[in-house]
């Protein structure tokens, strides 16, 4: 009942230029995200997956170029369902700015710096109101974005309402984030490293509201995370980056339970897991990221991989299908071999 | 493997003062270490957990008298005898510091921008009076080797790092005046995972080669499991649980120690545990809630729990555990 694609990417690249040299940042990402179901991206820092998401929803500065195939979001709000090609709209004009904030909105990854230490968190709130409704009253936006504070917890939200950003603690401060990306009751949420800069408790909260929230009214989540503890807990479909590539995308179990590809295998390896033996070694991927600039042809994880053959230096490795809906970006896929 | 103690804490305190007006009026303290007593063995590692905030890193720096404790004491072996730190004159503070380094957070901060890594390495070695350019040379080529980084690299610039080589190198300076306590605060969490996983590797080959004692500051509980053989779990500037890393995981007493593991994501399908979602924040490290530092968003808190504070009492088997219900 759930399984209607809401957010349709294919094909998406992003070439940044910095210095006059234009760097590939995004190389031909494709992944569809299901209504009321949260799509999970992992990746390194510098993977891409953040640009990824600036460049779905266009928030991109002047030496960005994006291509696609198509965008292709799917509104389910009133009645038929419309739809929008995202990659044929102008990045600031009034179609997409319409999209941002009531269809599609953000959570970033560190609130103390996604909120205006000047302004009331009550007028932060209620910003995207006034702007996606005019005629509004502030005093009818006000009440509003007070119900929406109390809906995510926040104890005494009359009186935090007026306060400043920086008389609040960071899960608060989060918190405040995450009323002001769902003021406008989006269909999408996207959350960048939402809970990077947060304690664990205070990590399980936020995670445990964002949760209760896709179920209550449906959203569509997609996580940006290098948290695999986060991805297992949250996630339906797991789409995982290296160096602006998917190397792997499917459904959850079948990343956790079969991985294919080396760089994931690499990173559910690598990690200390609560209550492991203490006395096996951690199996670490060798090197370190490469330069995106550097890489100009074959696998981009060729250089770390213990499996790497003369073919993965040559030429774009296409992506294979080792079951259905398990996509990996592996020669050793396509010669049959597991593990 | 653990052996006898090496540092022992007697009710370590470490106050900074809140002033007010003109004449810095004191009108209170910021208790970011509120009484610590533990000792810690030589070649073991002892993990300190806790939120940001709870004075874990003040800890630290107290244990590397980078911050005077403004109460109880901190003892150190030196040289088969026990000393107080704050009783040592200015030669033995050298001396202490060459046997006890500190592996900081962030690699790109603790290098110098402007310094080749040369100099950076090179510095301590000067300060610990070895005059010969022979020998530190010698010393610096062997700790290169050490941490796998070539000995050209020590021409080079910090900025032509990668993060993980930046702290091998801080590892590396540390080392090097072959010191027994090494106290590693966050070591590996500014670190990316693929990256992290080299760094605790190496740290865990060096302690073996070398005989160190470490003290592993982390907010990250798998790693920090991973990585220790006793853990001192840390709420509100004390310590609240210190037990077996094993005995922590497997069998946790404090209500808090409870709430922090269950919180913690696990990498692995179908583990879906029940949650002990903690309400609310830290409460102020400034006015301390009376009683148990931990009442107010403990789910179990009993009436003697908001009066009378709990000490720190072995219940068997060196798990030790401040909390009432325990009695």
């Amino acid at each position: 009942m759930s399984d209607e694609i809401i957010l349709d990417v294919k094909n998406l690249s992003t070439v940044i230029t910095t210095d006059r040299v234009p760097v590939r940042i995004v190389k031909d990402v494709s992944f569809q995200l299901r209504r009321g179901r949260t799509l999970a991206i992992v990746g390194e820092s510098g993977c891409g997956k953040s640009v990824t998401m600036q460049s779905v929803v266009k928030l991109v500065s002047r030496n960005y170029h994006i291509t696609a195939d198509h965008v292709l979001y799917r509104s389910f709000r009133s009645g038929a369902p419309k739809e929008y090609r995202l990659d044929k709209l102008a990045p600031y004009g009034r179609v997409m700015r319409s999209l941002r904030g009531p269809e599609i909105s953000m959570v970033f990854q560190d609130p103390m710096m996604s909120l205006n230490p000047v302004y009331k968190i009550g007028d932060q709130v209620i910003e995207g109101l006034l702007q996606h409704n005019p005629g509004m009253k502030k005093r009818e936006a006000w009440a509003r974005a007070l119900e929406m504070l109390k809906k995510l917890g926040i104890p005494a939200a009359e009186q935090r309402i007026n306060e400043y950003p920086h008389q609040m603690s960071g899960g608060m401060k989060q918190r405040i984030v995450i009323a002001i990306a769902m003021i406008c009751d989006p269909q999408i949420i996207i959350a960048d490293e939402p809970t990077t800069a947060l304690d664990v408790t205070i990590q399980s909260q936020i995670m445990e509201l964002m949760k209760q929230l896709q179920t209550e009214d449906r959203k569509s989540i997609i996580l940006i995370t290098h948290n695999m503890g986060l991805v297992a807990e949250m996630a339906d479909d797991v789409a995982v980056m290296y160096m602006g590539r998917v190397v792997e995308a499917g459904p959850i179990q079948a990343i956790f339970e079969n991985p294919l590809h080396p760089y994931t295998q690499g990173l559910l390896k690598s990690v200390p897991v609560l209550g492991m033996a203490r006395d096996k070694p951690l199996i670490a991927i060798p090197g370190s990221t490469p330069n995106p600039a550097d890489l100009t042809e074959g696998c981009e994880f060729a250089g770390r991989c213990p499996y790497c053959e003369a073919a993965c230096l040559r030429g774009v490795i296409p992506s294979f299908e080792a079951e259905p809906g398990h996509q990996v970006r592996c020669l050793r896929s396509a010669h049959g071999e597991v593990n | 493997m653990p052996g006898d103690a090496i540092l022992k804490l007697r009710d370590a305190k470490v106050w900074y003062p809140v002033t007010k007006g003109v004449f810095r009026r004191t009108i209170g303290h910021v208790k970011a270490v509120d009484g610590i007593s533990l000792d810690i063995r030589r070649c073991e590692t002892l993990g300190v957990v806790g939120e940001s905030g709870c004075g874990k890193t003040t800890l630290g720096k107290a244990i590397m008298l980078l911050e005077q404790i403004t109460g109880g004491s901190i003892a150190a072996d030196m040289d088969g005898q026990f000393r107080e730190l704050s009783s040592l004159t200015t030669p033995e503070k050298l001396r202490y510091r060459k046997m006890v380094q500190m592996i900081f957070q962030d690699p790109y901060a603790a290098l110098n921008p402007m310094k080749k890594i040369y100099t950076a390495l090179e510095e301590p070695l000067i300060v610990q009076g070895i005059r010969s350019r022979e020998e530190r040379e010698a010393i610096l080529a062997s700790a290169m080797e050490m941490v796998n980084i070539p000995l050209d690299y020590l021409f080079k610039y910090p900025h032509e790092f990668s993060g993980g080589q930046r702290q091998r190198i801080c590892i590396a300076r540390a080392l090097e005046t072959a010191p027994s306590v090494v106290v590693c605060d966050e070591a590996v969490s500014a670190l990316d995972v693929s990256i992290q996983a080299q760094i605790l590797n190496l740290l865990r080959q060096l302690q073996r080669e070398r005989h160190l004692t470490y003290v592993f500051i982390a907010h990250d509980l798998s790693v920090v499991q991973y990585m220790s053989d006793r853990i001192a779990v840390m709420y509100l500037g004390k310590v609240v649980e210190l037990a077996d890393s094993t005995a922590l995981y497997e069998n946790p007493r404090h209500p808090y120690t409870q709430s922090l593991l269950s919180a913690v994501p696990l990498p692995v399908l179908g583990r879906r545990k029940r949650r002990v979602v903690l309400q609310g924040d830290v409460p102020s490290p400034i006015d301390k809630p009376s009683g148990c530092p931990f009442h107010e968003r403990c789910g179990k808190c009993k009436e003697i729990c908001k009066t009378v504070e709990p000490a720190l009492v072995d219940r068997g088997g060196g798990h030790l555990v401040a909390c009432h219900l325990e009695d």
